[in-house]
């Protein structure tokens, strides 16, 4: 049989979520453009209404803030000088992360204030060494592709504890981080901690090893903090990833359509700031917006909604062709249980239906408030079954089989034919999910419940794994560099205390 | 009578503004007293508002709005008061500690309390110690409530706590934490008097300081 090629026909590749149309997606751009001209955005930061000002934007003055509107074509040249794909660099080059469009990674939930302890299973707060611990366990899951700070070392003294949470993060993993900065001060000195790791100021400039997660307030409003740690990281050539987090029915409208639209001019209003201190600084356009129970007053992140507007929000990005960070994954019940699970994969699968390039989600439960190593894990499989799930199914000549088809014949078997045997590895795989028979599955698991299986394997992945290893005098010089920081902390607190007595 | 006190309980349950509105001038065409319209009409229903929030059964912009409804009423009653007539609930001064910004939570509790009648003054965000003993002098509030939901700011209530000692006025003020990583343990080691967990919770403790 001869089977020449095809010319031209239409093909997709993946399962993927349209969400929506061209129009919709420009009704969306237009509404954020008439806001960011007409309605304005608030800016808390002195250094900021000078950019804004400088690049073009008006600024009415009041008592400690501006409201700047900014005009549109500032908005749409802005958001086209920041480079359109992104890798992020890692401090083990494998693990260098390719950010083109529709490719969809995962990662974890951030800032959790708590974890439930793996080993007594009690509710405790986060502490430092959670915060290296879990990066320890995502850098072993391939299923992780980046790390974001999952907890804060909340036993690390105040002003102190995004530096402490790096130090930990960097001992632990090889891969790129996603972290939050207290202050531009503390940035500085997250700058010079990951210079050590990475070789050095001059090779970190080359492979910026970190991303700074940067937080406008929602509605409309960029604090000074938040403006001076996006300027300092333009200065310092530290990409930004802006994660509104607006609450429908809270901080943005009870629509879903408005806080896309007040989403998205609180990410542009903050790339335009970016932008304009440092044309072509890496932005990557986030989210974690979601909505405000209106029952409960809780930030559900469990939510359908949650997983919506997120996968609207990868879309956006994919309008603006800029790389994305956005939520899927995350749930609202205390405990790593059967909620926690369905919650997981329904954002999830929406966001990555919807091709966004980071997720984070894993880990997480409580609104965000409480992380857990067993969820963590059982996340990692899911992940993986939602990887394989949107690559959808090729149709090809060799994936058709035809041959295979005519050869094994009506009513053959296709398990003894060698093309099973070639192809069978592609096929999904479980580890923690159980596909056995029920004896087998007894005899293996002694009946136990996989949130007990995950949290012996999260156990056993702290013991077992070690990270790529930084030599003993990077060690030394970045503990250094944290206690420095941490005196000088201190000291500034007692001026201030006694400039005010 | 009772009927009509019972109709302006329900209207204000249902969120009917200008029914609650009409009912209340047509009580006080029939001479019922303005204090008595609000003892066991309106504050009736309140009550039932905030039985029915706790319960999942009312959302919060109905609560909102109910509240809004009875501050509309209280607005109708008020020339028809007398002078001590409306003893709010108590006084509260509340705000969200140095160093934070996040006030979705303390602004529901600062409505709710309002709710329920409590004069409420409303410091804002990231107010230092020093300024709460300031509100705290000038409000003599019975209670003061605060919000913090970073763990790098919860140890500002510490502080304040410890202002008020210094400044001799712990004792003329009831203190009352809250927002999302305090906990009851961390309340009991400040000492401060109370925890609310969510704003049902937090107009509950706040009755109970004030009874
Ligand atoms: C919305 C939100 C924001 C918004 C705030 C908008 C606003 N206007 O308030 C924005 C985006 C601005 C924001 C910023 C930041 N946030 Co934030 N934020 C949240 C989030 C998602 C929800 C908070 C919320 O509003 N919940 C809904 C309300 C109704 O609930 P609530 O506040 O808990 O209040 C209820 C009760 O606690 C109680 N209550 C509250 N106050 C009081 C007071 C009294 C007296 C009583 C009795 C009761 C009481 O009653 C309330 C009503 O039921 C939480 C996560 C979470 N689940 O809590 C993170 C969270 C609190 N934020 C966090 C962080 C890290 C930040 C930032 C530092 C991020 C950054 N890198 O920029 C900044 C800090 C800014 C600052 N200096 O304050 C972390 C905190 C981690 C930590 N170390 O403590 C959290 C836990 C999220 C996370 N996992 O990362 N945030």
């Amino acid at each position: 049989m001869r089977r020449v090629s095809r010319s031209g026909i239409g093909t997709t590749a993946g399962f993927g979520l349209g969400a929506f149309s061209r129009d919709e997606l420009d009704t969306i751009h237009y509404a954020t453009l008439q806001i960011l001209q007409d309605t304005g955005v608030k800016v808390m930061s002195e250094k900021a209404l000078e950019i804004f000002h400088g690049g073009g934007a008006s600024i009415e003055r009041y008592e400690g803030y501006g409201i700047v509107k900014i005009p549109s074509y500032l908005v749409e040249e802005c958001t086209f000088w920041a480079p359109r794909a992104i890798v992020y660099d890692a401090r083990n080059p494998n693990d260098d992360y390719v950010a083109e469009p529709n490719r969809v990674g995962f990662t974890t939930f951030g800032g959790c204030i708590n974890v439930i302890d793996p080993i007594t299973r009690e509710l405790r707060q986060a502490t430092k060494k959670d915060c290296g611990d879990i990066a320890r366990v995502c850098d072993y899951l391939d299923e992780i592709c980046v790390i974001e700070r999952s907890v804060n070392s909340t036993d690390a003294p105040d002003g102190t504890q995004s530096v402490h949470n790096l130090e930990a993060i960097l001992k632990n993993t090889g891969k790129h981080i996603f972290i939050g900065a207290d202050s531009p001060r503390a940035l500085n000195v997250m700058t010079e901690l990951a210079a050590t790791c990475a070789g050095g100021k001059e090779n970190f400039k080359k492979r910026p090893i970190f991303t700074v997660l940067v937080c406008p307030m929602s509605p409309l409003c960029l604090h000074d903090n938040t403006c001076d740690v996006i300027i300092e990281s333009a200065m310092s050539g530290l990409g930004i990833t802006v994660i509104p987090m607006a609450l429908s029915g809270g901080t943005s409208t009870a629509t879903l359509a408005g806080t896309l639209v007040t989403h998205n001019a609180e990410v542009l209003s903050s790339i335009v700031l970016a932008q304009l201190t440092k044309k072509g600084l890496p932005c990557t356009y986030g989210s974690s917006s979601t909505i405000l129970d209106l029952r409960f007053g809780t930030s559900s992140i469990g939510s359908p909604e949650f997983g919506m507007i997120n996968a609207s929000i990868a879309k956006m990005a994919q309008y603006y062709r800029l790389p994305c960070w956005v939520g899927g994954g995350a749930s609202d019940s205390k405990v790593p249980d059967i909620q926690s699970g369905y919650e997981f994969t329904l954002s999830a699968t929406l966001s990555a239906l919807a091709g966004g390039n980071i997720l984070f989600g894993a880990g997480v439960l409580e609104q965000g408030l409480t992380f857990d190593y067993a969820k963590l894990v059982m996340d990692a499989e899911m992940i993986r079954m939602i990887q394989i799930a949107i690559k959808g199914i090729a149709i090809t000549d060799e994936m058709l089989a035809m041959d295979v088809i005519h050869e094994v014949g009506p009513g053959g078997a296709y398990i003894t034919h060698e093309h099973s045997l070639g192809v069978m590895r592609s096929q999904s795989q479980s580890r923690l999910f159980d596909r056995r028979c029920r004896d087998d599955w007894l005899e293996l698991t002694r009946g136990e419940s996989m949130r007990e299986r995950a949290y012996e394997t999260a156990i056993d992945i702290l013991q077992s794994h070690s990270p790529i290893p930084l030599p003993d005098v990077v060690s030394e010089a970045m503990s250094e560099i944290v206690a420095e920081f941490e005196e000088e902390v201190k000291m500034t607190e007692k001026n201030t205390r006694s400039s005010r007595d | 009578m009772k009927e009509l006190h019972q109709k302006i309980s329900e209207g204000l349950v249902a969120a009917d503004l200008e029914l609650v509105k009409q009912l209340v001038e047509d009580a006080l065409d029939k001479g019922v007293s303005a204090i008595d319209i609000l003892d066991n009409g309106l504050l009736i229903g309140m009550d039932v508002v905030g039985k029915r929030f706790k319960a999942g059964d009312m959302w919060i912009p109905e609560v909102i709005r109910c509240s809004k409804i009875m501050h509309a009423s209280l607005d109708i009653l008020r020339p028809h008061l007398a002078e001590g007539d409306i003893k709010a609930t108590g006084t509260v001064v509340i705000g969200t500690v140095e160093g934070d910004l996040h006030d979705i939570g303390k602004n529901l509790v600062s409505m709710m309390l309002q709710g329920a009648g409590f004069k409420v003054f409303d410091l804002g965000t990231n107010i230092k110690p020093q300024d709460f003993v300031e509100a705290v002098k000038t409000h003599t509030p019975d209670i003061l409530g605060m919000s913090a939901l970073l763990t790098t700011t919860m140890p500002k209530m510490d502080e304040t706590i410890k202002a008020l000692n210094e400044a001799g006025i712990r004792d003329k003020v009831k203190v009352m934490a809250g927002g999302a990583p305090v906990t009851q343990a961390f309340v009991d080691k400040i000492g401060a008097d109370a925890y609310g967990a969510n704003a049902a919770a937090a107009t509950e403790k706040a009755k109970a300081l004030v009874a």
